[in-house]
């Protein structure tokens, strides 16, 4: 099995043998792994009993397949020798990405932002998106997720939390700003929208069906913008930067092109393109 | 001032890496896996070795055979795993086998709920052993706290050479926020240190003035013996009563007699408080808030947030207790830690509050016990 199994260097010998400790000695200095198959007698166990003896265990031994070392069809690069030629090579990794606060932000109040969407509508990435462009107005931030373990199903849920002081619970308990994109987000949090301050706002996708409120509701047509599922929640953050409501269009593009670097262009254009009509 | 965003598994990863850490081996599980996703990134272009092991009991494996060798290891799971490593961890007690474990805390029972939070496995990592001897049980409270707890954590399993345990929760782990380069400033990092009479080396040799062995590394030119077995100072397996009976009481004197020097707890006093609010992991957070929510009228409370949950630190829980007249524990759990903070306060009320749903325990909810003292 041993040998089938791969190993490269199998050997098999009695306990009772002269050279024993020799033998052992040459499976360890193998340069890969190698397995001793020794056979001898429990010394624990029944031991008056025990009518096996080394002679009888020689004649087992003797009726077996002999191994005594490498197995010249399974001989390759040792393992350990192999990851740390890899690993050698691999790259350093990057540093934590650095963000500095270099703009005003439209108020200095607290904002709690709850974005509710579907899972694969990149909520997480633009709850991520949303603390970084806070942070570029020295903003501290928080952002608490809520979603199933299924994947591409069921709800997607960012909480973020923007405040000059430093933050303590996590989670939201009366929104200032709503984003809905995905009905089961809404769906799991209906009770959440009983508690939106009345000075709040909801932002939501024309589709949705929504529990009625007593703030401000912003519907926008994605579908006749010609925006996919899989950008509105990264859209309505356009929106909320063209409006000045907790971001700006500064922090916004600066949090994108932190986070993206070479790669941010498509998810500027988004928010250039994105349009107030609603 | 740089400043970072950062979950609660990728400041715990870099804090592991700072305190030396160069050898990760563990199994995928939600919500722990981003520390190996960050590891991975980390461990191996520095020369080190972080793997997926073939299941957890494997993972914890080799990580104990990488200690013995003299690296810094640690692995990282959930309640599940964390039950599979149990014997494993009773090995690392007995052989005195320095290891950081990670247990991102998830609901349960079993498999329970993989993406939501909770406080449930206090009393499991603490007791989740054969023969019941202490372990070190740290709980960051938010994302700078995974940095530092861990980089502590390592110190600990290094002096104290035994498990060391990191009690995160998801909802510490998966979440993001805000930190500045302060709160990544390494601390001074300490090693086992190697006996000074190598030809005479027994393993398990207490030296004078000492708690633990001294160490060599295993495959190294001074020979070692390690076991799982009951053992004298040889490493052989020893039957002597005597032996084995100061044996297990240094094994339990040489952390719980330290408890000052592995408590770590933050005080947040209110004048003339009469009670005492004790909370830990990502609840102290609501609770802290909850004291900025109290109506006018009501008595604020002073607030004890316990950064060591084992040893429990109990002069510093006796001692915040003794002018109070109600204590007031608040956990992510059907009552855990409670049991602690009873046994050790008996005649004190002591009230609690606690939940287990998958959401966090909110300020609101607190303020409202409180207010209805």
């Amino acid at each position: 099995m041993a040998k089938s199994a791969g190993a490269l260097f199998v050997a098999r010998h009695s306990g009772f043998q002269k050279d024993l400790p020799q033998q052992i000695e040459k499976a360890i200095r193998f340069n890969g792994f190698s397995v001793v198959d020794i056979w001898g007698i429990c010394p624990g166990r029944y031991t008056k009993k025990n009518k096996l003896n080394p002679k009888e265990i020689e004649a087992i031994l003797s009726n077996l397949t002999p191994f005594n070392g490498p197995v010249q069809e399974n001989i390759r690069k040792e393992y350990g020798l192999h990851y740390r030629e890899l690993s050698g090579s691999s790259k350093q990794a990057p540093p934590p990405l650095e963000i500095k606060a270099e703009f005003e932000p439209p108020s200095d109040d607290r904002q709690d932002v709850v974005l509710l969407g579907d899972a694969g509508q990149r909520i997480l990435t633009a709850g991520e998106i949303f603390c970084l462009a806070g942070m570029t107005a020295g903003m501290k931030a928080t952002q608490k997720n809520e979603y199933n373990i299924t994947v591409l199903r069921g709800p997607s849920i960012s909480e973020i939390i923007l405040s000059k002081e430093q933050i303590g619970y996590t989670g939201i308990e009366n929104p200032s700003v709503v984003i809905a994109v995905g009905q089961e987000g809404v769906n799991r949090r209906r009770t959440l929208f009983d508690r939106i301050a009345q000075d709040g706002l909801v932002l939501a996708d024309a589709g949705l069906e929504i529990p009625p409120v007593r703030c401000e509701v912003l519907r926008v047509d994605f579908l006749k913008q010609k925006i996919g599922s899989a950008d509105r929640a990264l859209a309505s953050l356009g929106i909320l930067a063209k409006r000045r409501r907790v971001i700006t269009t500064d922090m916004l593009r600066k949090a994108l092109e932190t986070r993206f670097g070479s790669r941010a262009q498509a998810s500027l254009d988004l928010i250039e393109q994105i349009s107030l009509e609603i | 001032m740089n400043y970072y965003l950062m979950d609660g598994n990728e400041a715990l990863a870099r804090g592991a890496f700072a305190a030396g850490c160069r050898f990760f081996a563990g199994y995928p599980i939600t919500p722990a896996s981003t520390i190996f996703d960050t590891l991975f990134q980390l461990i191996p272009p520095a020369g080190g070795i972080c793997m997926q092991g073939e299941d957890e009991i494997a993972s914890i494996g080799y990580c104990l055979g990488a200690s013995m060798a003299g690296m810094k290891a640690m692995t990282a799971t959930s309640g599940p795993g964390i039950s599979l490593y149990s014997e494993q961890i009773s090995f690392a007690i007995a052989s005195e086998i320095p290891i950081v474990i990670v247990d991102v805390q998830r609901l349960g029972p079993s498999t329970g709920s993989a993406t939501r939070g909770a406080d449930g496995d206090i009393q499991f990592l603490r007791w989740g052993n054969s023969g019941g001897l202490p372990v070190i049980v740290l709980a960051p409270v938010d994302v700078r706290d995974c940095f530092v707890l861990t980089m502590h954590a390592f110190n600990l399993a290094e002096r104290f050479r035994c498990p060391v345990f990191i009690a995160s929760n998801k909802e510490i782990a998966l979440t993001r926020e805000s930190i500045d380069e302060k709160d990544l400033s390494p601390i001074p990092i300490e090693t086992r240190s190697a006996p000074s009479d190598a030809d005479r080396f027994l393993p398990f040799h207490i030296p004078e003035g000492r708690m633990t062995p001294g160490f060599f590394p295993i495959g190294g030119e001074v020979i070692v013996r390690q076991t799982s077995s009951t053992h004298g100072q040889d490493g052989y397996i020893t039957t002597n009563p005597e032996e084995i009976q100061k044996n297990q009481i240094r094994l339990l004197n040489k952390i719980e007699s330290f408890v000052d020097d592995v408590t770590v707890y933050d005080f947040f006093p209110s004048e003339d408080a009469d009670t005492l609010m004790i909370s830990y992991g990502v609840t102290a957070r609501a609770a802290l808030s909850a004291v900025s929510q109290l109506s006018p009228s009501i008595k604020k409370p002073s607030l004890l947030i316990l950064k060591t949950l084992w040893p429990v630190p109990e002069k510093i829980i006796r001692e915040k207790a003794r002018q109070m007249e109600t204590i007031f524990v608040v956990e992510m759990n059907m009552g855990q830690y409670r049991r602690e903070i009873e046994r050790i306060l008996p005649g004190k009320r002591v009230r609690w509050l606690g939940r287990m749903d998958g959401n966090l325990i909110s300020p609101r909810t607190i303020a409202e016990v409180l207010n209805h003292e």
